[in-house]
């Protein structure tokens, strides 16, 4: 065994050294590209590149780290941070941490950096060949959808170009239609106040008839609560003395205001004011008032043990109001509104001029209605036009073609929807409402124009609101082909599109490993 | 049905985030637990109820025997032995003379065979019996009142009862009228939780009186520091296994384990107590200096003022458990690692770990699925940062249904894990011992028709909430189960051919979310009929040694299992390794995580270690790096993380964490022959792997509150930065004629005491100790596996006397057949200027590694050659380099087999 133990160390170190290469007299030091064998010269002292040390040329690939730079053992593991180089012919070459080399593992395709154990069972098969050919064929392939993809990507800069034309065309042309709508607003605003005032005047002797009216109303409610009182105070007060006693207040259930089947002295003293006993009068004037409250705040309390349990409730409410933040047409419902008060108003007590004149007044207002309804529509048009234009559809408006187009993938649980420069939303299959994964924000990263952020999405329980990363890669028909939740709530797409297909020294960026696109 | 589920969880979630700390108000008091407030108003002025019964006494060549009266109760007798162990250890039972109504529980799990007896001697006269073991211990009993006094070479080193504490409840009949002050003795409500206890009160206790000692340690699991503190005024040290949700740091609140082993220390002596009751146990620690938090200044002024009384001095431990037998155990030492040694005979030590599990492992919950998994994988090539180990959390199966896999996010399992190994890596699974309760799962289905879940107070399968919802919890009291448990980990059963995925046992406290402070309640049934209140401690200990079991067959007993467990006993050590359970990206999780590592080392567990990270909350990336160059250092090694954190993977932060990162792993990569050495060693001995450092200088009393530092073995000192924004830090030296030489740069260091240390962020204080041999791998690959058959590099420090031993351990890193003796053992030596390898068991193993390099650290430049002569053979001549920067000298490649008996003489 000693023996045996030896002999492998002498091949280890003789095996060290050099590789033969074809039947020619050149000969490179292991793990060194040729344009840098030159660098090694057998009969001479070997110079770590790093000025180091001077050592003898029989150190170099002796499985033992002399420079501190590694420069003197380019094909075994011996130094810790060196590298080796594998010549793969067939294939790519391949620069490998120098701890690969001999550790099992067939790194290189032509199997060089298994030497020792090539030499003892023959691990690693060369499969340079077999893996070159696949790989020229998948870049061929990858080639042509480049091509094929370029000239699609031509055709969009083209369409983006008349896209943007359009959209400043139409704006010239909205501006012009709003010059004469933003009049005719202004005309039957005219109208409409002229109207509302003449109907305000007519209106108001009926005012006056109905105020009287309703002060005699108010007259009979009050009458009729002081009659409720004293019926009251006389069931309360069981002795008919015409005094609410302490003793009498405690049977009374009412006045249990925590419900625990007795009535406290608290309580008691809460409702009498520390008094011993209280008058009819008394009682009309306060106590009466004090006991509806008793009687309002036990329903309320009822009510306000059922509002917040709801947890689902609360999370709707946020969801709308996050959408409400994206809608613009919102602001202007209000004020419309209150127009006419008469609704408590008997219209058949109008006389016939009267009702003309209301007649008058509500036309005026529909008439301005549809003006200004008009006016914001074509305000809105405007605004939507110019935002569109200030969205960075990439150097050549390549994606604006694409603004606003949506593609779904559907995996196991949901269905995503990706509608670019828009949204992003996710569906879960077993039902239930659309989650906003994230609203256009923009590119980021580099290079440019191959990440897009959507962000501000619904917020997620009690975390982030979610955001969104999608990666676009070269291909013919636009396809979303993943979505991912790496983090909670931030998502990952892969996108393919024509638009990036761009033929520039930079590869195109076909199957990127995912290892790459985790880091963002 | 599963919306409802869902809306459960979320309310979890919801919970989980917006508390930053533990509520306390979900785990009770000594005050709210019966028995604990019952045992802790004993008073110590009044006289112990119990006497020993003078015609009683038995003394036969293994043991001790006596009866023991309870003079409040005149029909009950206790029966009390006392075994003298070897190695300087007694053992003592109390448990009731003759029938009773219920069987205590003993808790046998916990020890590794039947301790081995000694012969004693005995005399006597009126009022004491004295007892003699191995010549230099005695023990004298005092007949009224009831106590122990043990002396150690005739100097009084553990009293026992000395502050009459001792209490024996016996099992009565339930009284027609219960007296208002023995309520809670029959039932007891915790929040909306009744335990009904149907047996009535059972509690056991007894004080110890440590007088050779100056500081207490060890009782672990508490997020505690290392030197435990006095209790008074504060709740008493708890064990009582939970799951605690965010848990706070300082305190005596029970966690995920127990370990009842309490070790005093003192110039003179260091002695250990080991309490073997697996019920709820309190422990009130006193007389040690230093108090728990939240001490009034009152108390403060009061301990002050009354410190001259020597008696308040003397360091003691008063243990309440709930039911069971008074059972312990003393051990005499002397010094701390003669405790160890004894303690370990009893409890057994941790056989020698796989390699890989000594090495980096990368968890989070969750990989999202096999693709993830491979990228993860896949990116440690990418950034060369070695890794051994992907874990799998809870989501990998089907539905929260263990034993299965996620049909489509994890469906193709084997070919995962061989993609793992084809790079040396291993895979890790978590398996929790909670079953869903779904007629469509067949775990469920079997543990039904076979019955074996625990029972309800009235004997129905008890009901849990837990991760996969209506639960219910396998019953590993009972032979039956341990054996079906373990079959499940069979090749065909779990995952198919393939021994290279490990086990991690999680939520075995047990976890029950809906239960009384989070755990199943003590009135629910185990086999052999014994209450949950008996058994609850050992719980998760009976998980694992099934699981252990189930590895062990799974490979008819050729490789080592490795299994990671959240709860753990005594005894654990023998079946898995533990960690820290869920703590926070906080530095004051970083800076606990040692005293926690250190209290469960020297109580028997060394394999510990914390979530690299912290699992709650995002850690920024100054404290990832330290907590990796920390965690490198600690034995288990995991990076972790909570399903909501973001992910923190060593590449996702810039390329200086990456670096930084990448250098801590690959300095634990570097130094795993010395990690697998010190393994070996603790199997053997019991030492413990990681240290405090009163272990290696008992004599120094400055160390006694050290827990910012520790030692690997007796060779490496570790002084890591705990603290945000550090550039520089204060460590301590041990040691009067001691030398330590930094890591990095090789400096000595002379001073005993504390110094400042530079340590901005690249640095890590590490320190090898003059005198040691620190046996390293320098060629760091993918995973420890490809490390295999590569070179050593012999780190060689010499001391003031220019001398310097150490030793090396080998074999095939995964199987038991070092056990067969297949392994190699190597001692170095440094001795006048020769190093001198002696291979003192070589023949049955084989190994291709060799020596590539020597470096001999604080030699002077008068060397300018070396020679060696390999198996008696010829001298041939070696290249010597000498720095004189830094003072070492490097021999330069001896190129000589690992296993050879060779000398190397500087020349």
């Amino acid at each position: 065994m000693n023996v045996m133990e030896n002999f492998n160390l002498f091949i280890t170190v003789f095996c060290g050294i050099f590789t033969l290469i074809n039947c020619t007299s050149i000969v490179k030091p292991r793990g060194i590209a040729f344009e840098r064998a030159s660098l090694y010269v057998p009969d001479k002292d070997f110079s770590c590149f790093d000025g180091s040390y001077i050592i003898p040329f029989s150190f170099v690939n002796d499985d033992y780290c002399d420079c501190p730079d590694a420069s003197d053992e380019p094909g075994t593991s011996a130094c810790p941070n060196g590298t080796f180089h594998c010549t793969n012919a067939g294939h790519t070459s391949l620069v490998i941490p120098s701890s690969r080399v001999n550790d099992g593992i067939c790194d290189c395709c032509d199997g060089s950096d298994e030497w020792a154990n090539m030499l003892r069972k023959g691990t690693c098969e060369n499969t340079c060949e077999e893996l070159g050919r696949a790989a020229r064929e998948e870049a061929e392939r990858v080639q042509k959808i480049f091509v094929a993809g370029h000239e699609i990507r031509a055709q969009l800069i083209a369409k983006g170009k008349e896209l943007r034309l359009e959209k400043q065309n139409r704006i010239t042309e909205l501006f012009e239609i709003q010059r004469s709508a933003e009049l005719t607003k202004n005309n039957t605003l005219y109208a409409k106040e002229t109207a509302e005032e003449i109907e305000k005047s007519a209106l108001e002797k009926y005012k006056i008839m109905n105020d009287e009216k309703k002060r005699q109303e108010n007259e009979k409610e009050k009458l009729k609560d002081q009659n409720e009182a004293f019926e009251i105070f006389n069931q309360i007060d069981t002795n008919k003395n015409n005094k609410i006693e302490e003793e009498e207040v405690e049977a009374y259930a009412t006045f249990d205001q925590n419900n625990d089947g007795t009535v406290s002295q608290d309580e008691k003293d809460y409702f009498m004011e520390n008094k011993k006993e209280i008058t009819l009068e008394d009682f009309v004037l306060n106590g009466w008032i004090r006991l509806k409250q008793l009687m309002l705040v036990e329903n309320m309390d009822v009510k306000d043990t059922e509002l917040p349990v709801d947890v689902d409730n609360d999370r709707q409410v946020e969801e709308t109001e996050d959408q409400d933040e994206n809608e613009d047409d919102s602001d202007h419902v209000e004020d419309d509104v209150k127009y006419t008060e008469s609704e408590d108003f008997d219209e058949s007590q109008y006389d016939e001029e009267t009702k003309l004149i209301i007649e008058e007044a509500k036309q005026a207002r529909n008439a301005f209605e549809e003006a200004d309804r008009k006016f914001r529509d074509l305000q809105r048009e405007v605004t939507h036009l110019q935002e569109s234009l200030n969205k960075d559809f990439g150097p050549e408006d390549e994606f604006a073609a694409l603004d606003g187009e949506c593609y779904e993938l559907s995996d196991r649980e949901y269905v995503y929807k990706l509608c670019l420069f828009d949204q992003i939303t996710q569906r879960s299959k077993n039902g239930g409402s659309e989650v906003r994964l994230g609203t256009w924000n923009s590119w980021i990263g580099e290079p440019k124009y191959r990440t897009m952020l959507y962000d501000r999405g619904q917020h997620c329980w009690n975390g982030p609101q979610r955001s969104t990363h999608v990666r676009l890669s070269c291909g013919l028909e636009p396809a979303l082909l993943s979505a991912t939740e790496p983090n909670r709530c931030e998502y990952a797409m892969d996108f393919v599109v024509p638009a990036v297909c761009v033929q520039h020294s930079e590869r195109p960026s076909a199957p990127v490993t995912d290892a790459e696109h985790d880091e963002l | 049905m599963t919306s409802f589920l869902h809306l459960i969880l979320f309310l979890v979630c919801i919970i989980g985030s917006t508390v930053y700390s533990v509520d306390r108000g979900n785990f009770k008091t000594c005050e709210q637990s019966n028995f604990c407030k019952r045992c802790r108003s004993m008073d110590k002025n009044q006289k112990t109820a119990f006497e020993l019964v003078p015609d009683s006494v038995i003394l036969t060549d293994k043991y001790f025997e006596a009866l023991i009266k309870n003079t409040n109760f005149d029909d009950v007798s206790l029966r009390m032995r006392l075994d003298g162990l070897k190695d300087s250890t007694l053992r003592l039972r109390i448990n009731k003379d003759g029938n009773q109504m219920y069987n205590r529980f003993q808790p046998v799990h916990a020890l590794v065979s039947e301790p081995v007896t000694e012969s004693m001697i005995m005399a006597r006269n009126a009022s004491t019996v004295e007892l003699e073991l191995s010549k230099i211990i005695k023990v004298y009993i005092t007949i009224a009142p009831f106590k122990l006094d043990v002396y150690v070479n005739e100097e009084l080193t553990v009293g026992v009862n000395h502050d009459n504490l001792m209490q024996f409840e016996h099992y009565r009949p339930k009284p027609e009228s219960i007296a208002d002050n023995e309520i809670g003795s029959w039932e007891e409500y915790f929040k909306e939780h009744q335990d009904s206890k149907p047996r009535g009160p059972s509690a056991v206790s007894m004080d110890f009186k440590l007088y050779s000692s100056t500081s207490l340690y060890g009782l672990p699991e508490h997020a505690e520091s290392l030197a435990l503190k006095s209790t008074s005024g504060n709740d008493p040290y708890r064990f009582y296994n939970l799951d605690v949700f965010e848990y706070e740091l300082y305190n005596g609140m029970g966690l995920y384990g127990a370990v009842p082993f309490l070790m005093g220390h003192g110039k003179k002596n260091s002695v250990g107590v080991f309490w073997l009751n697996a019920a709820e146990t309190w422990v009130d620690i006193a007389g040690v200096k230093g108090h728990a938090e939240h001490t009034s200044v009152v108390e403060s002024l009061v301990n002050l003022v009354s410190g001259s009384s020597t008696d308040k001095d003397i360091p003691r431990a008063h243990f309440m458990s709930e039911c069971g037998i008074i059972d312990f155990f003393i051990m005499l030492g002397p010094k701390p690692l003669d405790v160890t040694r004894q303690y370990s005979s009893l409890t057994g030590t941790t056989p020698l770990p796989p390699l890989f599990s000594l090495a980096y492992h990368q968890c989070r919950w969750n990989y999202n699925d096999q693709k993830d998994v491979h990228d993860v994988e896949t990116n440690f090539d990418v950034h060369d940062i070695p890794m051994d180990v992907m874990w799998l959390d809870i989501e990998y199966t089907d539905s929260k249904k263990y034993f299965t896999w996620d049909p489509v996010k994890f469906s193709e399992p084997l070919e995962m894990v061989n993609n793992l190994t084809s790079r040396g890596r291993k895979l890790v699974t978590i398996i929790d011992p909670h079953i869903k309760r779904d007629s469509n799962y067949f775990l469920h289905n079997d543990a039904l028709n076979n019955d074996l879940y625990v029972k309800n107070k009235d004997g129905d399968v008890y009901e849990g909430w837990c991760w996969p919802g209506s639960s219910s919890y396998l019953d590993f009291m009972n032979p039956k189960v341990q054996e079906y448990y373990a079959s499940r980990y069979s090749i065909d059963n779990f995952v198919g051919p393939t021994e290279d995925i490990f086990i991690w046992n999680d939520m075995n406290e047990p976890s029950v979310f809906n239960g009384p402070e989070v755990t199943m309640p003590k009135d629910c049934i185990h086999h052999g009929g014994y209450e949950h209140r008996d058994i609850h401690n050992i719980y998760g200990l009976l998980q694992v040694m099934s699981t252990y079991d189930g590895l062990l067959k799974r490979s008819n007993g050729k490789k080592r299992p490795f299994i990671l467990t959240r709860s753990h006993f005594a005894g654990t050590q023998r079946f898995a390794a533990v960690w820290t359970g869920d703590n926070m990206a906080d530095w004051s999780h970083l800076k606990i995580s040692l005293p926690m590592c250190l209290s469960l080392a020297i109580s028997g567990i060394s394999f510990c270690g914390a979530d690299v990270g912290g699992f709650f909350n995002n850690p920024d990336k100054e404290l990832l790096i330290r907590w990796y160059q920390t965690g490198a250092f600690l034995p288990f090694f995991r990076g972790h993380a909570h399903i909501d954190t973001k992910r923190r993977e060593p590449w996702l932060f810039d390329e200086q964490t990456t670096f930084l990162i990448r250098d801590a792993i690959r300095m634990r990569y570097t130094l795993l022959p010395l990690w697998y050495s010190m393994f070996k060693n603790h199997e053997l001995t019991g030492a413990p792997v990681i240290r405090p450092l009163f272990f290696e200088f008992p004599y120094e009393e400055q160390l006694n509150n050290i827990d910012n530092e520790f030692m690997i073995g007796d060779v490496l000192l570790v002084c890591p930065v705990l603290d945000q924004n550090v550039q520089e830090l204060t460590c301590y030296f041990p040691g009067q004629e001691e030398i330590w030489y930094d890591r990095d740069t090789y400096q000595p260091i002379k001073t005993n005491g504390l110094m400042k240390i530079p340590a901005p962020i690249n640095k890590v204080p590490v320190y090898q100790r003059g005198g040691t041999i620190v046996p390293t791998k320098q060629r760091v690959r993918r995973s420890s596996v490809l490390m295999k058959d590569d070179p050593y590099t012999l780190v060689v420090a010499i001391d003031l006397k220019a001398i310097a031993k150490g030793s090396l351990y080998i074999d095939d890193e995964e199987s038991f057949e070092y056990r067969n003796g297949h392994f190699i053992y190597i001692e170095y030596e440094y001795i006048n200027n020769q190093l001198i390898s002696k291979c003192l068991h070589c023949e049955n193993f084989n190994t291709k590694s060799w020596v590539e390099k020597v470096m001999i650290i604080g030699i002077p430049n008068v060397f300018t050659k070396a020679s060696i002569q390999v198996n008696g053979g010829s001298l041939s001549e070696l290249t010597v380099l000498y720095n004189t920067h830094n003072q070492v000298l490097t021999v330069r490649k001896p190129a000589v087999g690992i296993a050879q008996n060779w000398t190397i003489s500087l020349l």
